[in-house]
């Protein structure tokens, strides 16, 4: 990779990694400094990444170095500041429901959340989850069911409060 | 495939994942046809999916690198930076050459120990002999027997090749009757001593030219001698003896057959390779 390619990785992955890791840690600044370790160490390998793989092992090593940051803060209790970062919902019309979810993602363990954060933002398989996660497919299968199984419940019942 | 009411679950969360291949997607689309009821479960779980945010980052100049933050040094002018520690030059050997090396180191030692014993034997008639001045005077050749015992170990550092030494020291034997009872002198074992007396004598012969009484000279002479050899002087008895030694450094030699190899040489040599074995050891220790 050279530094065009780098360069062309920083406007196409940064935003996408930043929002995973922020909607992850909630938290704005200790996403940046995630995002821009992530940089760092995609420059420092970028002889051995291929450009193609650029953005799967910008969001492993964001991940990775996610879970070093929640281990070193335990940071147990997410708060949702990120909503001042300029968040703007575009897929729920329904900014209630939204609110809802938001809370619900909150309330996943770390993993799960990735899970969640992963398929939905970025789309990727789950044989790209577990690549990035370092799980197994099949762990990633079950542990992203069980993740939205648990949203469900957690819609289903508010929807039930509400009506 | 066959979707039921007891699976479904299971491929709708595939399905909204989107890790279904077209034929299963057809089956759940199917299934949902045949079973409306399960549609709501189906919307229940879409709903779960998190909408993407346009969440942007707002410092990607942080990120982007420029040419300018990469400014690289040149090799060359890396290659001035780089330290490099003296090599030492090391001599490595295999334990084949090391053994032959030791026993040449030892037959080499044998022939010197060989030689020296031979040599040792030989120089002990003849060094004695060549080196020793004997005075003329008759008082001084009767103490001939202590003389020669004194001298016995002193000569035998020096070489077998018979040497003149030619120090004069007929004046003072000159001086000597005159002065015989008090002006004993003793020039001991030091090259030092015998440097202060070369005065002496030269006084001394200038005294005996200007034609002074005998007990003048005795009272000069006395003077002298016990303002150059202090206590040592009137302490000891009449006789004067005379030991000359060679502390000549230079007059040192091995003798290697009839070859004649310098001793300071071979002993710097020795010296440097004892200094290269051991730093040869540090060095493998380290």
């Amino acid at each position: 990779m050279k530094e065009i390619e780098f360069n062309q990785c920083v406007d196409e992955y940064a935003n996408s990694v930043y929002r995973f890791i922020v909607k992850n840690i909630g938290h704005v600044e200790d996403a940046q400094d995630i995002v821009q370790t992530a940089f760092e160490k995609l420059w420092v390998n970028r002889s051995k990444v291929e450009p193609l793989k650029a953005k799967s092992y910008l969001f492993t090593v964001a991940y990775h170095q996610m879970i070093d940051h929640i281990r070193k803060e335990k940071k147990v209790t997410i708060t949702a500041n990120y909503e001042e970062a300029g968040a703007k919902a575009t897929y729920q019309k329904d900014p209630e429901l939204k609110q809802v979810l938001l809370a619900a993602i909150n309330e996943l363990n770390p993993t799960q959340k990735s899970l969640v954060l992963l398929k939905d933002y970025e789309g990727y398989s789950y044989q790209e989850i577990g690549e990035i996660m370092n799980l197994s497919e099949s762990q990633v299968k079950v542990y992203l069911h069980r993740a939205r199984i648990f949203l469900k419940e957690k819609l289903a019942h508010l929807e039930k409060v509400a009506s | 495939m066959n979707i039921n009411e007891t699976n479904y679950e299971n491929y709708f969360l595939l399905y909204i994942d989107k890790e279904l291949s077209a034929a299963e997607k057809a089956a759940v689309e199917n299934f949902l046809v045949a079973y409306p009821t399960y549609a709501v479960e189906l919307d229940q779980l879409k709903k779960t999916i998190q909408a993407p945010e346009d969440i942007i980052f707002d410092n990607k100049a942080l990120l982007y690198r420029l040419p300018a933050m990469e400014a690289n040094l040149s090799p060359d002018f890396k290659n001035k930076l780089y330290k490099k520690s003296a090599r030492l030059f090391k001599v490595e050997f295999n334990n084949q050459t090391k053994a032959a090396l030791l026993s040449v180191a030892a037959l080499f030692v044998l022939l010197i120990g060989y030689r020296f014993i031979e040599t040792n034997s030989e120089g002990a008639s003849n060094s004695i002999v060549a080196n020793t001045v004997k005075p003329n005077t008759p008082k001084l050749s009767s103490d001939h027997a202590s003389l020669e015992k004194k001298d016995a170990p002193v000569y035998t550092t020096v070489t077998s090749a018979p040497k003149k030494i030619s120090y004069r020291l007929n004046p003072i034997e000159e001086l000597a009757p005159a002065t015989n009872p008090i002006a004993t002198i003793n020039v001991q074992e030091t090259n030092n001593l015998m440097a202060q007396s070369m005065p002496i004598t030269k006084e001394a012969t200038s005294i005996q030219a200007s034609d002074l009484t005998s007990n003048e000279i005795a009272q000069v002479a006395n003077e002298l001698a016990t303002n150059t050899t202090s206590k040592e002087a009137s302490t000891l008895p009449e006789n004067t003896s005379y030991q000359v030694v060679d502390t000549d450094e230079e007059d040192r030699s091995i003798y290697i057959a009839n070859l004649e190899i310098d001793a300071a040489a071979i002993r710097g040599i020795t010296r440097r390779f004892n200094a290269l074995l051991k730093r040869n050891k540090t060095d493998k220790e380290k």
